[in-house]
């Protein structure tokens, strides 16, 4: 019924300061009813090079949980997030998961497009183009509390294809 | 088309802030925050859940620290120190101890240190401990030798005195270590010399073995110069790192004829006094330089990818002093933790080392959202059969559901109570199994568990620690366990036949849709759940009569007490000189319908005006 493992024989407590709480620590879906939101960001990958430019058109991502949460998912492109800040359009994409009984791992197809805008009123959307660029990375992280159960960012693949790859470096 | 080529982004790879963009393996991650590392994946952590409040000799006053956690194995208890400070209320202004069974729960006070002549220092005082030969041994972190307390010691019974020595030949005089350790079976203390000459920072004594009590005066090492103090002695296997802030010394020998001590790390030390932890016979510690382990030689960085020197991560929570950091070991979940409390906002900003791959470890960020001055494990060992037991309130019956509620009499805290069920004249079943928090708890039996409708349920708990089971209650439930004090385990009820019908059943919502130049109405209906689980049928009729009503619409039971509405119903043609009734039902998950109420009337020739 249990596993054998179900009674914890070592736990990890944690004192606090500035309060008179011991807390287990790893426990709870919060930190004392404070909601944290987990947070992967990766590194940029270059396909095409230090030089090259690529078209980068999906991200697919894994996700284990069985908690309910919501996640977003932010590309960066060439170091600028496409969150609707700074110049940017707000390519963030909104993941809803629902609670699941037990551990279930779902895969999540995010198209990685910017906005092509009217060239005379600058605001009306006209198209959409994949994203064109050196380096892509991705921001995954939760934006609502998190609730019992687990939750896992299993894996992320990027589809590219290369415009142009790098050009060969002279050497004496 | 041939497919696109893709590449991977695997979260499980660790932190590296530190290579350049096109040098790092794709997938490395810039930032893991709140996530710990696991194979090729991350797994966001786990929270924090309050085991205790300490009230300061049960007067009134809230701790306003707690500065130490550990086992105290010999008892079988758990141990806590807590401080309070002056203009924090008019609590004693003092340092207490506190044991608490090993599952965190119901404290008791121990005793406390001696009132020094300044009062303990917020966010700044902390204390070493150590279990040796059935004792504990608690020194005061404290550098300042006139502020320091005497060294206490507390046997199996808390019973609570001065470790006391003759070390310059002047008498039996108070010990004032600033640490302790154990060392096989002797006790090792730091930064002490003798009443006569107090202020060593560089002396490191050694009890007599098997005698954690007894120090003689010339058993010492000297742990090079005086002016750079030893921070930690930490025990390895076969030998002690003695750490100071910039170099390492280590202490080998098993006796007084062949104890030695030699300089093992010229550069790297302690950036903290409580920010080492040995693992698996490597000693993780945080230098000025950032982390580092040492094996047996001078250190290893280990900060690298870290990026140390660089810029923060994006709103990460500001790091406290690295001065009163800690290090601790999570041995269920393999982590090295580097911790770095920030008093002032409340929060902790942690770095994670996953150990789950030794010969790979990997780097993570936690931001705990309480600042956390201190850490320890606390070893659960089943020491004989518990003594209370579980006093069952009588059963309820909500929504389909059993409720068991009971109090926890005499129980010490790590026992687990088991929960078995009887349907009707038939045998107990083991339902449920939940460790004892708390007072009083309750749980819910659901149909999973074998709950139906309209059938006694008898309900039984007992305790269990371990593989060890309260006098009385071994082997199977039969009619309880026939004592007295166990039928105060045992409550019985017959649970309802039917659900209730839904409550305040009504028409929520209505639309119109147009399709090929015809009006469609649709409405959604809305009621407040009589059951806590299964779910709710709508059912539509062009007459009113639940019985020949047709299925339109379930959903699931949100909650007892919960109002809940349908999806859209109908989509009855405006025209059509019909009038509609919708009912609303209650269906238990073991299948036992309730009765419908009607929720609307509705004709759609008047629209969604009417």
């Amino acid at each position: 019924m249990t596993a054998p493992l179900a009674e914890a024989p070592l736990q990890l407590f944690v004192g606090q300061g500035n309060g008179n709480a011991l807390f287990k620590a790893f426990d709870g879906p919060d930190d004392d009813g404070a909601a944290f939101y987990p947070l992967a960001e990766t590194a940029a990958v270059a396909p095409a090079g230090s030089s090259g430019e690529c078209i980068f058109t999906t991200i697919f991502l894994a996700v284990t949980r069985s908690m309910g949460v919501t996640l977003r998912v932010t590309p960066i492109l060439d170091g600028r997030r496409y969150d609707g800040t700074d110049g940017t359009s707000d390519e963030r994409k909104q993941l809803v998961l629902a609670p699941s009984s037990e551990r279930t791992t779902t895969a999540h197809e995010v198209p990685l497009s910017l906005p092509l805008y009217d060239p005379v009123d600058l605001v009306t959307e006209v198209a959409r183009l994949n994203m064109r660029g050196q380096r892509l990375a991705l921001l995954v992280e939760a934006t609502t509390p998190l609730t019992d159960g687990d939750l896992f960012f299993e894996d992320a693949v990027v589809e590219y294809e290369v415009v142009f790859p790098s050009l060969p470096v002279a050497t004496a | 088309m041939p497919d696109r080529p893709t590449v991977r982004l695997p979260f499980g790879a660790g932190l590296n802030r530190s290579a350049g963009p096109y040098v790092v393996p794709p997938g490395v991650p810039r930032t893991l925050r709140d996530v710990l590392v696991e194979e090729g994946r991350v797994e966001a952590r786990k929270g924090l859940t309050t085991a205790v409040e300490i009230t300061l000799q049960n007067a009134g006053y809230a701790a306003q620290d707690i500065i130490h956690v550990m086992a105290f194995r010999a008892a079988g208890r758990g141990m806590l120190v807590a401080a309070d400070y002056p203009g924090a209320g008019s609590g004693p202004n003092g340092i207490e101890f506190w044991r608490m069974s090993v599952t965190g729960f119901t404290p008791v006070y121990v005793g406390l240190m001696p009132s020094p002549t300044t009062p303990p220092k917020p966010g700044v005082t902390r204390i070493f401990g150590t279990e040796v030969w059935s004792r504990l041994f608690y020194a005061q972190d404290e550098p300042e030798i006139a502020e320091r307390r005497t060294t206490r010691t507390i046997n199996t019974s808390f019973v609570v005195s001065d470790l006391t020595a003759n070390l310059d030949g002047a008498g039996v005089a108070p010990v004032k270590f600033r640490g302790v350790c154990r060392y096989l079976d002797y006790l090792i203390g730091w930064g002490f010399g003798s009443a006569s000459d107090a202020d060593r920072p560089e002396a490191i004594r050694v009890s007599l073995p098997n005698d954690p009590l007894t120090f003689r005066p010339t058993h010492y090492w000297l742990a090079g110069p005086r002016s750079e103090p030893v921070l930690n002695c930490v025990p390895g296997p076969g030998f002690v790192w003695a750490l100071k802030e910039t170099e390492t010394y280590i202490l080998r020998g098993t006796n007084s004829r062949n104890f030695t001590i030699e300089l093992l790390d010229p550069r790297f030390g302690l950036a903290g006094s409580h920010l080492a932890v040995q693992v698996e016979g490597e000693l993780f510690g945080w230098s000025r330089q950032g982390p580092r382990v040492w094996s047996g030689g001078a250190s290893v960085d280990l900060g690298l990818p870290l990026d140390l020197g660089g810029p923060d991560p994006e709103d990460l929570v500001a790091s406290g002093e690295a001065a009163y950091g800690w290090a601790e070991y999570d041995a269920v979940r393999r982590l090295v933790i580097f911790a770095f409390p920030n008093r002032d906002l409340g929060k902790t900003r942690a770095y994670c080392l996953s150990r789950r791959d030794p010969s790979n470890p990997r780097w993570s960020y936690i931001e705990w959202q309480r600042a956390l001055m201190s850490a320890g494990t606390i070893y659960a060992v089943a020491s004989g059969a518990p003594n209370g037991y579980p006093d069952q309130t009588p059963l309820a019956e909500v929504g389909g559901e059993v409720l068991v509620s009971w109090n926890n009499v005499s129980a010490a805290g790590d026992e687990v109570v088991e929960i078995w069920l009887k349907v009707g004249a038939g045998a107990y079943n083991k339902v449920r199994e939940v460790a004892v928090s708390g007072a009083s708890q309750s749980e819910t039996l659901h149909a999973a568990d074998g709950v139906i409708a309209g059938a006694l349920h008898t309900v039984a708990l007992r305790y269990r620690r371990g593989s060890y089971i309260a006098s009385g209650y071994a082997g199977t439930v039969t009619s309880g366990w026939g004592l007295t004090e166990i039928a105060q385990s045992v409550e019985s009820i017959t649970t309802a036949s039917a659900p209730t019908a839904p409550g305040s059943p009504s028409q929520t919502d209505c639309r119109i849709t147009t399709i090929g130049g015809k009006q469609y109405l649709s409405v959604k209906v809305g009621w407040t759940n009589t059951v806590g689980a299964g779910t709710t049928e709508v059912l539509t009729n062009d007459v009113n009569d639940a019985a020949t009503a047709t299925l339109a619409d379930t959903v699931t039971v949100s909650g007892l007490g919960l109002t809940q509405a349908s999806g859209w119903v109908g989509g009855w043609l405006t025209t059509g000189g019909v009038i509609y009734y919708v009912f609303v039902r209650h269906r238990l998950p073991t299948g036992e319908l309730g009765p419908a109420v009607l929720a609307a009337t509705v004709n759609p020739a008047d629209g969604c005006e009417a």
